[in-house]
């Protein structure tokens, strides 16, 4: 390693090392993008239980790989909206908020979590049999404590499971799964520092938010940020939901583990 | 959201499923738009406009010179905020409807603005020191007609497209940077050049089997749940979103977003040839 501090070396000051090097090093880092514990088709372990809260109807805590979220539902409660539409089926409002020490250097705005409020609202209310709550709302409010990638997919998850836990009828359960293209690598379910790096280093980045429902196969929740090209979009899709039926069948025995302790 | 009888609702997914809907067009047809720009003096540019009878948004550009944030040292900034006149509903004092509309709007266009389509690089004047930082402002008028999100996109990207900004150099004295601003009121620089890769937002809603393109209130409120597709010029997407109540098959998602891709490359053609005249005067301005 030359040091630039180095005076006993005499070379042109305005260049790097990496300058000097650079026939040397690898030109297209990006292409080498290896993940070191897990293949790239495959998600991070997680964690989910039940009940974890006693004041509300019902609760979840989901955790995957670093990411914690706790999910809670309150309701179904008088709505309060006039409007007619919500005479015969019931409403779902959510409130998203990030716990002060998720981002110790940066405020988060309010924009964030009003982007994160409407996706859910809009993908529990096709989960919930809303006509069997008329004029009725039933309040989710979810807590991110730390961030480590796949928030949104596990506020997904997370709010579903509480659903269950508040014994408010539901067509499916809500299991989400994200997805990173970055020029032609695509990575299942990635972490915070592979985000950062793939953003950094690759042309154009994009990341997939999806929430899935798995016995009736289809997607109730669907959000794509950066800049990426529509044809990439039927792949990426295939290969994030490859990874569902997994996840429901660790949930489908986290929920029975749940149950037994509860009749128990 | 207007209330609609079960008849009238399978009477409109009817229709749109056969292709043709209330007003004559096909699914992937757009009502005529009405855009009116450069019209109010006090700012740096803006736009206005019509869509249907009844949807009505104003987009206004004021810049303003600031430090750029530590995080960002090369680029700009643009801040968007919405808000809507109190008699835009068709129903009194309806704040839910407008409530809803703002926050839909603010979320869709934060969404693409952190993305690299917004090349925030070309707003900076000196980097550390002085930037643009474009406040933009959009008033909703009326928006009984549908299509609010897709509108604001078009009356945004439109006002960014004919914007002029004085022209600022920059011209450092012993270790200080100070900002010269321009006399001459015809000597601006254009942000055609930033604007060029602006998205335009399409929604497509799925009613009953067809995909429909720009649709009314009434055809929004029957609809199955849609899709909110940001395309740039050259087809790329930015920040898709699905919206509304119901869930989809993937088929259905991959159909819509094509459809929404097409239909976006065409209304940024559009724009290019109603804005081109504009552009070639205000080019021709700068000269004299």
């Amino acid at each position: 390693m030359i040091s630039e501090t180095c005076s006993s070396v005499s070379f042109d000051e305005t260049l790097s090392w990496r300058d000097l090097w650079k026939d040397i090093l690898p030109s297209k880092q990006k292409s080498c993008f290896k993940r070191s514990n897990r293949k790239s088709e495959e998600s991070r372990k997680f964690f989910a239980k039940l009940g974890v809260q006693s004041s509300s109807t019902g609760s979840c805590y989901y955790e995957i790989g670093n990411t914690k979220v706790v999910a809670a539902i309150s309701g179904p409660r008088e709505c309060q909206r006039n409007e007619l539409t919500y005479v015969t089926i019931g409403y779902i409002s959510c409130h998203v908020t990030f716990a002060n020490f998720a981002y110790p250097s940066k405020r988060i705005s309010t924009d964030a979590c009003m982007n994160l409020e409407s996706i859910i609202e809009d993908a529990l209310s096709s989960v919930v049999c809303l006509t069997r709550y008329p004029a009725s709302s039933i309040d989710v409010f979810v807590v991110i404590i730390d961030d480590d990638g796949a928030v949104l997919p596990s506020a997904l998850t997370a709010a579903s499971l509480a659903l269950i836990d508040a014994s408010i009828d539901c067509y499916d359960v809500l299991i989400g799964s994200s997805i990173l293209i970055a020029d032609d690598i695509m990575i299942v379910d990635p972490t915070k520092a592979e985000e950062t790096q793939l953003e950094n280093t690759a042309d154009s980045c994009s990341i997939l938010n999806i929430g899935y429902l798995p016995n009736f196969n289809q997607i109730a929740a669907f959000l794509q940020t950066g800049s990426c090209s529509p044809s990439k979009v039927a792949d990426a899709l295939q290969k994030s939901i490859s990874c569902i039926p997994d996840m429901h069948a660790t949930i489908r025995f986290f929920v029975a583990q749940y149950k037994n302790n509860k009749n128990s | 959201m207007i209330l609609l009888s079960e008849s009238e609702k399978q009477h409109l997914i009817a229709g749109a499923e056969s292709d043709l809907r209330c007003d004559g067009r096909g699914c992937l047809d757009n009502r005529p738009i009405t855009l009116c720009v450069d019209s109010v003096s006090t700012a740096a540019g803006s736009s206005r406009l019509r869509l249907g009878s009844s949807t009505d948004v104003l987009v206004i550009i004021k810049p303003d010179i600031v430090t750029p944030l530590n995080s960002a040292a090369n680029c700009g900034q643009i801040k968007i905020t919405c808000e809507c006149s109190s008699n835009a509903s068709r129903h009194y004092e309806s704040r839910s409807e407008c409530d809803q509309a703002m926050n839909m709007l603010n979320v869709t266009l934060s969404r693409f603005l952190s993305s690299n389509a917004v090349d925030l690089k070309k707003l900076c004047i000196e980097e550390s020191h002085f930037c643009w930082c474009l406040n933009v402002e959009v008033s909703i008028i009326e928006l009984s007609s549908g299509s609010l999100i897709s509108a604001t996109s078009i009356a945004l990207k439109a006002a960014l497209l004919t914007c002029n900004l004085p022209r600022v150099t920059v011209v450092e004295r012993a270790g200080e940077f100070e900002l010269n601003v321009t006399d001459d009121i015809y000597d601006c620089c254009s942000l055609a050049d930033f604007a060029a890769n602006w998205p335009i937002v399409v929604s497509v809603h799925k009613l009953g089997n067809a995909h429909v393109v720009d649709c009314n209130l009434e055809e929004e409120t029957c609809s199955h749940s849609s899709l909110l597709v940001p395309v740039t010029p050259t087809g790329r997407i930015v920040g898709v979103c699905k919206t509304d109540h119901q869930s989809l098959t993937q088929t259905s998602l991959l159909s819509m977003l094509s459809v929404g891709v097409e239909a976006g490359k065409k209304l940024h053609q559009l724009l290019d040839v109603i804005l081109e005249s504009h552009i070639s005067e205000n080019k021709l301005l700068t000269r004299i």
